[in-house]
């Protein structure tokens, strides 16, 4: 597969037409068209812009090359997290859901140290989860 | 801040973490890595040509895109389409954001193998317009070093220091790159001034603030330059006292240089100005501050600068360049040759 059918592939995937993801990219339909039928060469700041309107990832489009999510090894519980799974009878599950949930933000930009939640703080954090996912 | 640094155990555990062999100076360590990553990041970019472009491009070859928040409205709409993708951990995000954390970066949980697999969003509602080019780099730098998080977490004390030494990494990777030298160089061909600096922060990234340009240009100009903020100020031994004495005891604030940014070829000279000196009154950066006008320049010479113990800088001669710059006095100093 080249760059232009992962394109392809992933603008179908999405329901685009060659003319919507062209807008949403700023780039010409023509252009899109050849790039799609290999006739034509993109460049990076084309690929971005097509990477950032399918929501697909540069190096995928590039080579085809994926990301698997790949879980940490070593699962530390913290003890406020423990006692806060204690405290609401959540299953070991849970609270390792939880605690995924709560490590799925990998950087912040922050003036202050990153402090760990507290047991009430656990506590809200699982309460606000379970009420958008019911 | 980087000796500091330096002897930071976390910082010795990230550049372990990131299976660099240490020096004595992590810090350099770590900033020789990212260099190493970022330009083999680069090799595939055929049309990176600004500061912007390249800030994008590398985004996108660590897996992450920006969502740029302008509005309450905005931040309830990004919120909503996360949710709805089965993000769970955007449930707090409205709490995350705030004056103090103006970007955060989330890893999906829920997506498809090809899809990005982190999404940062950059907190641009208010002042925080100013700091997004800034903040982006952030949270670039902070994927560039990425690895198991177990070292970012549980860190929970009750004394807490003013900053987390990973952040003061992360600051310093992200103002390395933010103006990486290699997109500014070919547009050096002319001395440092002020309007250069505005016209390379206006084509290069123009959504960069004026403040982190005036640093980040300094820092990445090949010729040596000190960049000086300056403004009326105790020195601390004066400051303990006024904390000791009655209010009219207070001695007189005078003109110091309150942030003092040298570059490497400034440094390379061994030309020095430390934080917090005082001043020479007959400097031509006290009629800026005196507001007599907006902007000078000057022939001096360094060895008008005092410690306050007395011992007078080395004879060398300088032009200073002083503007006011939002109601602070700003001062380039460039070393000249007697010669010249």
């Amino acid at each position: 597969m080249t760059t232009g059918d992962r394109i392809r592939e992933i603008r179908e995937k999405r329901g685009l037409t060659q003319e919507k993801l062209a807008k949403m990219a700023h780039i010409s339909k023509g252009f899109l068209c050849d790039v799609e039928n290999n006739k034509r060469n993109i460049g990076s700041k084309g690929i971005l812009s097509i990477a950032n309107s399918l929501g697909a990832s540069v190096d995928y489009l590039l080579s085809g090359e994926v990301k698997e999510n790949i879980e940490n090894e070593q699962i530390i519980i913290p003890p406020d997290l423990s006692q806060a799974a204690e405290d609401m009878n959540l299953s070991y599950s849970d609270a390792l859901d939880l605690l995924k949930t709560f490590n799925s933000a990998v950087a912040r930009r922050s003036n202050k140290y990153r402090k760990s939640l507290t047991v009430d703080e656990w506590k809200k954090f699982y309460a606000a989860i379970k009420e958008v996912f019911k | 801040m980087t000796t500091r640094l330096r002897q930071s155990t976390k910082i010795w555990k990230l550049a372990k973490d990131l299976g660099i062999k240490t020096s004595n100076d992590p810090v350099s360590d770590i900033l020789n890595y990212c260099e190493k990553r970022i330009k083999k990041l680069l090799k595939e970019a055929t049309d990176c040509h600004s500061l912007s472009d390249f800030l994008s491009w590398i985004a996108g070859k660590l897996g992450t895109s920006f969502e740029e928040i302008y509005s309450d409205n905005d931040l309830m709409k990004i919120k909503e389409k996360y949710l709805k993708q089965g993000e769970k951990i955007f449930v707090t995000l409205d709490q995350e954001l705030s004056k103090n954390m103006p970007g955060i970066t989330y890893k999906k949980s829920n997506r498809e193998p090809w899809e990005f697999p982190f999404v940062s969003i950059i907190d641009c509602r208010g002042k925080n317009v100013k700091r997004a080019y800034y903040t982006k780099w952030h949270e670039v730098a902070h994927l560039l070093v990425l690895t198991d998080q177990s070292r970012l977490c549980f860190t929970r004390t009750l004394h807490l220091p003013e900053k987390d030494p990973e952040e003061q990494m992360v600051d310093i990777i992200a103002g390395k790159f933010g103006f990486y030298s290699p997109f500014i160089k070919p547009h050096i061909k002319s001395e440092i001034s002020f309007e250069k600096i505005d016209s390379l922060r206006q084509s290069l990234c123009p959504d960069a603030s004026n403040q982190s340009s005036l640093i980040g240009f300094v820092k990445a100009w090949p010729e040596p330059c000190i960049l000086l903020l300056c403004k009326a100020g105790l020195k601390m031994s004066e400051i303990r006292q006024a904390m000791q004495t009655s209010f009219f005891d207070t001695p007189a604030p005078v003109l110091r240089a309150i942030k003092v940014t040298a570059n490497e070829a400034a440094k390379e000279m061994n030309i020095k100005i430390f934080k917090n000196m005082r001043v020479p009154e007959r400097s031509i950066i006290y009629d800026v501050h005196n507001c007599i006008t907006d902007y000078a320049e000057a022939f001096e010479d360094l060895s008008w600068w005092k410690t306050s113990d007395g011992i007078i800088l080395s004879k060398c001669k300088i032009l200073v360049k002083a503007k006011s710059y939002w109601g602070d006095t700003h001062v380039l100093i460039i070393p000249k040759s007697y010669n010249s």
